[in-house]
C-alpha cells in the first residue's frame, strides 16, 4: 500500500530521519511526499487530496469540525465524537467558544452516527 | 443603528501565502477552517488591536488659523496581539529562516529547529482576521481580509516564571497596488444574515 499523501506547504521546511540524515527539503507549494513526513512536520491538516492506496491519517472528530473548535474540544479533554456524545448541554455550552451555533455543529456531528 | 451592531468578541487571527484567495462568507462558517492555504495562528493571550496611523500634509493660509487643505501622504494600518504558542511556524513569520524536523529514533530525541538571521526582505502574507457576533441569535462571522503583510516581532518575548513565553507580534499591511483605486488595502465583510433556505 502506499504510504503517502498530497500537502500544501507554506513555510520551506526540510523532514530528515536522523541528526547525520542530510534531509528532504520541501519548498513553498504543492508536494508529495511519504506520510512520516507530513506527519512529522505536522502538515496533515494540509491534506489538499489523497493519493490511491494512501494510508488514512485519523482525523479529529472525523474532520466534523474546523481547527479552532477541535482546539477548544480537545483543550478540554475531549478526543472523540463519542466523548461529545456522552457529555452534557451543559458542560459543553460551558466552555468558552461554544455557543449556539457550535453547539448545534456538535448536535449534528454527534447525532451524523459517527 | 442597533445595540445589535455592539461588538464583543475576541479574534481568530489566519494567514496564507500572498495572493490566496479570501474565505466564501457562505460556505466557510463562523469557526470553521478557513480551508485552501490559510493557517490559523492558534491562540493569543493578548487581544488583537488594530491601528491605522496616517501623517498628512496641511496648507495653513495667513487669514486663518485653521488648515484649509489637507492631504494624506502616508498610511500605516498594524494588527497587534500577542501568540500564544511558542512554535518554529509562529517565529518563521517574524525571523524568517530555515524550519528542520528530525525524527525521533531509537537514541535520538525528536526535535526542531529554525536557523535564522541576516535576511533584508520581509516574507509578504495574506492575513485575515475574524469576529464573531450574533443575527437573530444565531453566531455569524465579521471578518477583515487584507492581500498582503509582513510579521515583526511586537515587543519583548518574556521567559518568565510568572508568564506565558508568549511571542507580541505585529502585523504591518502593505498596499496591493493591483487593485482598485480606494481599495488597496484590504476587505471589511460583516455577515448580515443567515441564507435563505
Amino acid at each position: 500500500m502506499a504510504d503517502t499523501v498530497v500537502v500544501s506547504v507554506i513555510h520551506p521546511m526540510t523532514f530528515r530521519d536522523s541528526k547525520t540524515d542530510k534531509g528532504t527539503k520541501y519548498t513553498t507549494g504543492i508536494h508529495t511526499m511519504p506520510y512520516k513526513h507530513a506527519q512529522e512536520l505536522g502538515l496533515l491538516h494540509r491534506q489538499v487530496r489523497t493519493v490511491e492506496g494512501a494510508i488514512v491519517q485519523k482525523v479529529p472528530f472525523n474532520g466534523a469540525f474546523g481547527e479552532p473548535l477541535v482546539s477548544i474540544l480537545s483543550n478540554a479533554g475531549y478526543e472523540t465524537l463519542a466523548d461529545l456524545r456522552r457529555a452534557s448541554r451543559d458542560e459543553l455550552t460551558a466552555l468558552e467558544g461554544i455557543g449556539p451555533a457550535n453547539y448545534e455543529r456538535i448536535l449534528t456531528a454527534v447525532k451524523g452516527g459517527n | 443603528m442597533a445595540q445589535s451592531d455592539i461588538m464583543v468578541s475576541g479574534a481568530w487571527l489566519w494567514y496564507a501565502p500572498e495572493g490566496e484567495g479570501f474565505p466564501d462568507e457562505t460556505s466557510i462558517d463562523v469557526g470553521d477552517d478557513w480551508g485552501g492555504n490559510w493557517e490559523w495562528l492558534g491562540l493569543t493571550t493578548a487581544p488583537l488591536t488594530m491601528n491605522l496611523e496616517s501623517e498628512e500634509f496641511e496648507v495653513d493660509v495667513q487669514q486663518l488659523t485653521v488648515a484649509v487643505l489637507q492631504s494624506i501622504t502616508s498610511e500605516e494600518i498594524v494588527l497587534s496581539t500577542t501568540l500564544a504558542e511558542m512554535t518554529a511556524l509562529n517565529l518563521d513569520l517574524l525571523f524568517g529562516g530555515n524550519i528542520t524536523v528530525t525524527a525521533a529514533a531509537a537514541l535520538q530525541k525528536g526535535y526542531t529547529e529554525l536557523k535564522f538571521g541576516g535576511r533584508t526582505q520581509r516574507n509578504v502574507y495574506a492575513v485575515g482576521f475574524e469576529v464573531r457576533h450574533t443575527v437573530l441569535g444565531v453566531l455569524q462571522p465579521l471578518r477583515l481580509f487584507f492581500y498582503r503583510a509582513t510579521f515583526s516581532l511586537g515587543g519583548p518575548i518574556p521567559f518568565d516564571k510568572g508568564a506565558p513565553s508568549a511571542i507580541p507580534v505585529n502585523v504591518t499591511i502593505l498596499a496591493d497596488d493591483e487593485q482598485l483605486t480606494d481599495e488597496k488595502l484590504g476587505v471589511w465583510q460583516k455577515v448580515t444574515a443567515a441564507a435563505v433556505p
